[in-house]
C-alpha cells in the first residue's frame, strides 16, 4: 500500500465514515428514549416514509430542484454577461456581485424579513396596488428566500464556467453561419453542461437541508426537511434523535440520487450517437 | 487580369485612442493565394477580423465582388476563417465540426454526408471521422479546422497564422498541402502570416503590412528584388545597403567604388536639379561576387572578412566594406567548387546584373 494515500483515508475515516456509521446505528434505534445498541429496527424510517413526513420530504426536494433551476436561469445571462466585459470592469462587477457573500447571512435573510412582513414598506407598498400577499409564512415566500440567498454562491463556479470557455469557438460558430439562438443552442450550452451541472448541484444540495431561510421567512409555518431535522435535534419540544437521523439519511439519499442521476445523465453523448449515424452513411 | 473578389478600401481602424490600421486599401482577386504579411503589432490580424466582420472599421469601405459588405455580421460573409488555435467544438466529433456550417445552412443530410466526406478526404481525415477533437495531434486538428472552412464551399477561406503552433517539419508539409489545396478548390485564400518563408512558398501575392500602414502589394518576386521601401527590403530576405548616389532618374553609383546601377524605375517627384541625391542602393547576398583582393584594384568595392559561416548550399560571408561609412555586408557564395577565403583576408567585389533598388537616408517614421 502506497503510504500517500493515508492521510486521506484518515480523514475519511475519522471525519465522515465514523459519523456516518454513528448516525445510520442512531436512525435505527426504534425510539428516542432508547439507548439500546442490540435492537435496531425501521421504525424511524417507515415514519419519514409516510406522510406528513413523505410530503415534506417531497415539497422540499422540489422546492430546491425548481429554486436551484430559478437561481441558474438568472445567474447565467447575468454572468455570461460579466465574462463578455473588459477584464477590468469584469473584476469589479464580479466583485460587487459577490459582495454580498461577505454579509452575514442571518442578516440577509432577516432583512427580506423586515422588508415583506406584513408591516414591512414592500409589502405596503403591493397593498397600495391592491395586492394582498402574504410573503413571509408562504411558500412562496421561502422560495424567493432561498433564491436570493444562493444567487450570489452560483455567481462564482458559473464565472469560471464562462471563463474557460473558448471565445473563438464562439466566433468559429458565427463565421460559419450560426445566429445567436444557435451559437447558444448548439455550441455554448453543450460546451458549458458539466459546468451548469455542477453549479446547479452546488446550490441544490445546501438548499435541500437549508433551515435558516424557512424558518426566518416562513416563520416556523412552511415546513422543510432542514426544518423537520432541525427540529428533531434542538426542537423545543421533544428532541427526537433516532427520528433527525432517519431524516438525515432520507435528504442524504435525496441529494444523492439527483447527483448521480445527473452523471448519468451527463455521461450519455448525443451528438456522437447522431454522429456514428452519420459515419455509417459515410462507408 | 482577373476578377476582384474582395476590395478593402481605405481602411483605418484604432483602439483606446491607437491608431492600428492608416487608410489601408488592397484588393484580392478571385482564385488567387494572397497574403498579408507583416512583422507582430503590424495590424495584419485586425485586418483578418474587419474582414471576417468581427471588426468593424472606424473609416473605410469592403466591396465584396464590387457589392458594399462594410456592415454584414460574420453570418452573412460568404468566408469563412480558420483559426490560429482551430477554435474546433471540443464538445463534437470531426464529423459534426466540419459539418457545423452545412448543418447552419439547413442542407439536406445527405448531401451534408456527402461533402463533408469530399472536405474530409481532401484534407486526408476520413478515417479520423468519428474521433472527438480532443484526441487529435496539432496537425490533425489543423487539417479537421481546414475542413471546416472549406466544406461550405465559401467563396473566399482566411486563415490566421494556422501554421503557427506546429513544428518546423510539420510545417513545411503542411505549407505545400495548402497550396495543392487551394489550386485543387480553386477557391480564394487570404492568408495571414509574419513568416516571409511561408508566405513566399504559397502567395501568388503578398501585401506588406509595417505599423498599420500598406508598404507594398505584390508578387514574392517583385518584392525580393523591385522592393518599394527599405523597411519591404529588409523585410524580405537579407539587405544589403551600399553607400550610393543616384545620379539621374535611373542610374546610381557606388560611392566607393565604380560600380554604376541601373535604377527600377520608381514615381518620385524628384526633380533633375536635385541630382545627385545620397543614399544607398540595394543589393541581395547573392548578388555579390567576393574575390581575394590580389593588388590594388582601383574603383572596386573592397572589404575584409569578418566571418564564414557554412549554410550546406551556399557559404555565408559577413564582410566589413571600406571606406568613409562602416557597413557589414553579407554575402552568399554557392558552396558548388568555392574556395574559401578565411577571416581577415581582404576581399574585393563585384555586383552581378547591377539593377536595383535606391533608398534616400534614413527616413525618421
Amino acid at each position: 500500500m502506497k503510504w500517500w494515500g493515508l492521510p486521506a483515508k484518515i480523514w475519511m475515516s475519522c471525519f465522515i465514515l465514523l459519523p456516518f456509521l454513528w448516525l445510520v446505528l442512531l436512525s435505527l434505534q426504534p425510539t428516542a428514549a432508547s439507548t439500546s445498541i442490540t435492537t435496531f429496527n425501521l421504525h424511524q424510517f417507515s415514519r419519514a416514509l409516510t406522510p406528513p413526513y413523505s410530503n415534506i420530504i417531497i415539497d422540499s426536494v422540489a422546492m430546491s430542484f425548481f429554486a436551484a433551476l430559478t437561481v441558474l436561469a438568472i445567474a447565467v445571462p447575468v454572468t455570461w454577461s460579466i465574462s463578455r466585459m473588459p477584464s477590468k470592469k469584469k473584476h469589479l462587477w464580479l466583485a460587487l456581485f459577490t459582495i454580498p457573500l461577505g454579509l452575514n447571512f442571518v442578516v440577509r435573510v432577516y432583512a427580506w424579513f423586515v422588508l415583506f412582513r406584513p408591516e414591512g414598506i414592500f409589502s405596503r407598498a403591493l397593498r397600495g396596488f391592491g395586492l394582498d400577499f402574504a410573503f413571509v409564512s408562504s411558500q412562496p415566500g421561502v422560495f424567493v428566500g432561498l433564491i436570493y440567498g444562493y444567487l450570489p454562491i452560483m455567481f462564482l463556479p458559473l464565472y469560471s464556467v464562462f471563463e474557460k470557455m473558448e471565445r473563438s469557438q464562439l466566433e468559429a460558430a458565427e463565421d460559419l453561419g450560426a445566429n445567436t439562438v444557435q451559437r447558444w443552442w448548439h455550441i455554448i450550452l453543450p460546451e458549458i453542461r458539466s459546468g451548469l451541472f455542477a453549479s446547479f448541484l452546488f446550490v441544490f444540495v445546501p438548499m435541500l437541508g437549508e433551515y435558516l431561510i424557512p424558518r426566518m421567512i416562513g416563520g416556523g409555518l412552511v415546513a422543510t426537511l432542514g426544518t423537520q431535522i432541525e427540529g428533531q435535534f434542538l426542537g423545543s419540544g421533544r428532541p427526537n434523535w433516532p427520528f433527525g437521523a432517519a431524516l438525515s439519511i432520507c435528504l442524504l439519499i435525496a441529494a444523492a440520487t439527483v447527483l448521480f442521476s445527473s452523471f448519468f445523465l451527463l455521461s450519455r453523448k448525443k451528438s456522437e450517437q447522431r454522429a456514428r449515424w452519420s459515419i455509417a452513411h459515410l462507408n | 487580369m482577373s476578377e476582384t473578389l474582395l476590395s478593402l478600401q481605405s481602411i483605418s481602424a484604432s483602439t483606446a485612442g491607437r491608431e492600428i490600421l492608416k487608410s489601408v486599401s488592397i484588393e484580392v482577386r478571385l482564385g488567387e493565394f494572397f497574403s498579408l504579411l507583416g512583422p507582430s503589432g503590424c495590424g495584419k490580424t485586425t485586418l483578418l477580423r474587419i474582414i471576417a466582420g468581427f471588426l468593424q472599421a472606424n473609416q473605410g469601405k469592403i466591396l465584396w465582388c464590387g457589392n458594399d459588405a462594410t456592415h454584414l455580421p460574420p453570418q452573412r460573409r460568404d468566408l469563412n476563417l480558420v483559426f490560429q488555435n482551430y477554435a474546433l467544438f471540443s464538445h463534437l466529433n470531426v464529423f459534426e465540426n466540419v459539418a457545423f456550417g452545412l448543418r447552419m445552412q439547413k442542407l439536406p443530410e445527405d448531401l451534408v454526408v456527402s461533402r463533408v466526406a469530399e472536405a474530409l478526404s481532401l484534407v486526408r481525415m476520413n478515417q479520423h471521422a468519428s474521433r472527438p477533437v480532443t484526441e487529435l495531434s496539432g496537425g490533425q486538428q489543423q487539417r479537421v479546422a481546414l475542413a471546416r472552412a472549406v466544406a461550405p464551399r465559401p467563396k473566399l477561406v482566411l486563415l490566421d497564422e494556422p501554421l503557427g503552433a506546429l513544428d518546423l517539419q510539420l510545417r513545411k508539409e503542411m505549407q505545400w498541402e495548402l497550396k495543392t489545396l487551394q489550386r485543387q478548390l480553386g477557391m480564394t485564400f487570404l492568408y495571414v502570416t509574419h513568416d516571409q518563408e511561408e508566405a513566399f512558398a504559397m502567395s501568388d501575392r503578398i501585401a506588406i503590412l509595417n505599423a498599420g500602414r500598406l508598404e507594398q502589394v505584390a508578387s514574392p518576386e517583385e518584392l525580393y528584388s523591385r522592393p518599394a521601401s527599405r523597411f519591404v527590403a529588409q523585410f524580405i530576405g537579407t539587405a544589403n545597403f551600399i553607400p550610393a548616389e543616384k545620379t539621374s532618374l535611373n542610374h546610381a553609383r557606388c560611392l566607393n567604388s565604380n560600380h554604376h546601377f541601373l535604377l527600377h524605375e520608381t514615381n518620385t517627384e524628384e526633380l533633375p536639379e536635385n541630382y545627385p541625391i545620397n543614399g544607398d542602393i540595394l543589393v541581395r547576398p547573392e548578388q555579390i561576387i567576393l574575390k581575394k583582393k590580389q593588388s590594388e584594384e582601383l574603383k572596386s568595392l573592397s572589404g575584409v572578412v569578418q566571418m564564414r559561416q557554412f549554410l550546406g548550399a551556399t557559404v555565408r560571408y559577413h564582410v566589413e566594406l571600406q571606406g568613409n561609412q562602416k557597413r557589414t555586408l553579407t554575402i552568399d557564395q554557392s558552396s558548388a567548387g568555392h574556395e574559401p577565403i578565411a577571416a581577415g583576408e581582404h576581399v574585393s567585389m563585384l555586383i552581378k546584373n547591377p539593377s536595383s533598388s535606391f533608398f534616400t537616408e534614413m527616413r525618421l517614421t
